[in-house]
């Protein structure tokens, strides 16, 4: 089950990765999912409480005890129910280098 | 210089006056080539203002310099103006492709943002035929249609 806001969705998944290799940078603490680079403009978690975002190596997951509403400047607020989620950023193909990217904005 | 510069030009002497002439032309010709290149590829990096429109950029002969061109004219703009055809659409997706020789293309997908109703075109990888395989690949998941629940 797929849920997108914008350039990032969230895939539902069975399990979380275990604790070991799970590691949090001062957005994720905040519930910034996505920054974007040129407009400053993000996509945030409203209330963290029971809310749990992490990396392991470049992959981010989300573990939610409960439903959570995700909001940017540009698009409409989005709920999305408890559960785990693996979260993928949109990607581009960039012909002039000749690979693909993140798309950035 | 080198041994092989020294054996190219003797060789070169040894021409009829006529075809001198022609490989000094082709040369200038590659030469002038390079330049514009090097001229695109800087403007295309830096995205400067540039006076190009579609049908300037469909008239270049040279892939590389039109691929260049399309990228310093902007990908959205270039495939919004109409700049390409259609592969495949579905809804509100639209896969769009342009032709930038025989061989080489650029294939997009047009998009319409659910919240603001903005069209917006995303540059997918070459070869990608189908709205599908577009949006599974930009996401990196199978099936993202049949399996999306909500987007906003």
């Amino acid at each position: 089950m797929y849920y997108r806001h914008g350039d990032v969705l969230f895939e539902r998944i069975e399990v979380a990765p275990s604790d070991g290799r799970r590691s949090q940078t001062e957005d994720e603490k905040t519930g910034v999912v996505q920054r974007g680079e040129s407009t400053g403009h993000a996509h945030i978690i409203d209330d963290m409480a029971g809310i749990y975002l992490f990396s392991v190596f470049s992959q981010r997951f989300l573990s939610a005890g409960k439903d959570f509403t995700i909001t940017h400047e540009e698009h409409k607020s989005l709920t999305i129910p408890e559960g785990n989620y693996r979260i993928h950023i949109a990607r581009e193909y960039d012909y002039l280098l000749n690979l693909e990217r993140e798309i950035r904005d | 210089m080198n041994r092989a510069f020294w054996a190219r030009n003797s060789l070169r002497a040894q021409l009829p006056a006529e075809v001198q002439e022609e490989v000094r032309e082709l040369n200038r010709l590659r030469q002038r080539l390079r330049q514009k290149i090097r001229y695109w590829r800087h403007k295309a990096k830096s995205k400067s203002p540039c006076r190009l429109t579609v049908t300037s950029i469909l008239q270049e002969k040279n892939a590389q310099l039109r691929s260049l061109q399309i990228q310093s004219f902007g990908i959205e703009r270039f495939f919004l103006e109409g700049g390409s055809e259609t592969l495949d659409s579905c809804g509100e997706y639209v896969l769009l492709r342009a032709r930038l020789d025989e061989r080489r293309e650029m294939v997009c997908l047009k998009m319409v943002c659910p919240s603001t109703g903005a069209a917006y075109v995303s540059p997918v990888q070459p070869g990608i035929r189908t709205v599908d395989q577009a949006l599974d690949w930009m996401y990196q998941v199978r099936n993202y249609r049949q399996n999306l629940a909500a987007e906003r």
